[in-house]
């Protein structure tokens, strides 16, 4: 009865296995999202990226003009071990050609 | 931190270890061997509260709670404060978000350990599949 095969899908995680080795996007709480190429994640959703381009979010106000600039901080770490509690999202990049 | 498990057969078969159960299979199923090695190395963690921490790890438990020596504490947010520098700090796990790998540990042999982690965890502590529901009479 219980015939489980590395390749088959049956949980909603095993998804990830098919982006292992490919760079994917990562959405994070506190308005961050991070591009890397995914080497090792498990059930909680940890993950060891590398080669990853951080883009955190910053809305600020203008003191004269009272204007919300909205500003994208961009950093880039080699190596990245990412804690899974602050993940929302998983997803394989947008091709746009 | 080593854990001694029995490996009794009527232990595996009664549910009453079931916490003994899960404490070892989380140890397997999480990425807790890549931190193990990574012991007496610099690593930098940032926390949620946006505040960096460059320090030297001396244990890592199970939980991936985190013990640094001779840490330096940067904050990101408020650039204006000073650099705290702290002797021993422990950092829970809850309150990490991302952790900086330094280049050279080798991180592939490690993930091999992992994965063969994971597949000798897979015989041992098999998830159950949830059985569909009954027919509706």
């Amino acid at each position: 009865m219980d015939k489980r095969e590395e390749g088959t899908v049956e949980e909603p995680l095993d998804l990830i296995r098919l982006s292992l080795d490919e760079r994917i996007f990562v959405k994070m709480r506190q308005d961050r999202e991070l591009r890397g190429k995914l080497h090792a994640y498990d059930q909680h959703l940890n993950m060891i990226l590398s080669d990853v381009e951080e883009t955190i979010k910053v809305v600020e106000k203008d003191e004269e003009t009272d204007e919300e600039i909205i500003r994208n901080i961009k950093r880039n770490i080699k190596m990245l071990f990412v804690r899974g509690d602050g993940v929302i999202l998983i997803s394989p990049p947008l091709r746009t050609s | 931190m080593s854990i001694t498990y029995k490996k009794d057969e009527k232990d595996l078969k009664n549910n009453t270890n079931n916490s003994k159960k899960k404490f070892i299979a989380k140890e397997f199923q999480s990425l807790l061997c890549v931190f193990t090695a990574l012991r007496g190395t610099q690593i930098t963690i940032q926390l949620r509260s946006n505040c960096e921490i460059y320090g030297t790890i001396t244990n890592v438990d199970a939980y991936l709670n985190i013990e640094l020596s001779d840490a330096k504490l940067t904050n990101t947010r408020y650039k204006n404060k000073r650099d705290e520098h702290v002797q021993e700090i422990l950092i829970q796990s809850r309150n990490i978000r991302f952790i900086q790998i330094p280049d050279k540990i080798d991180l592939n042999s490690l993930l091999y350990l992992y994965s063969k982690q994971l597949s000798q965890s897979k015989k041992k502590y098999e998830r159950t599949l949830r059985k569909p529901p009954p027919p509706t009479k």
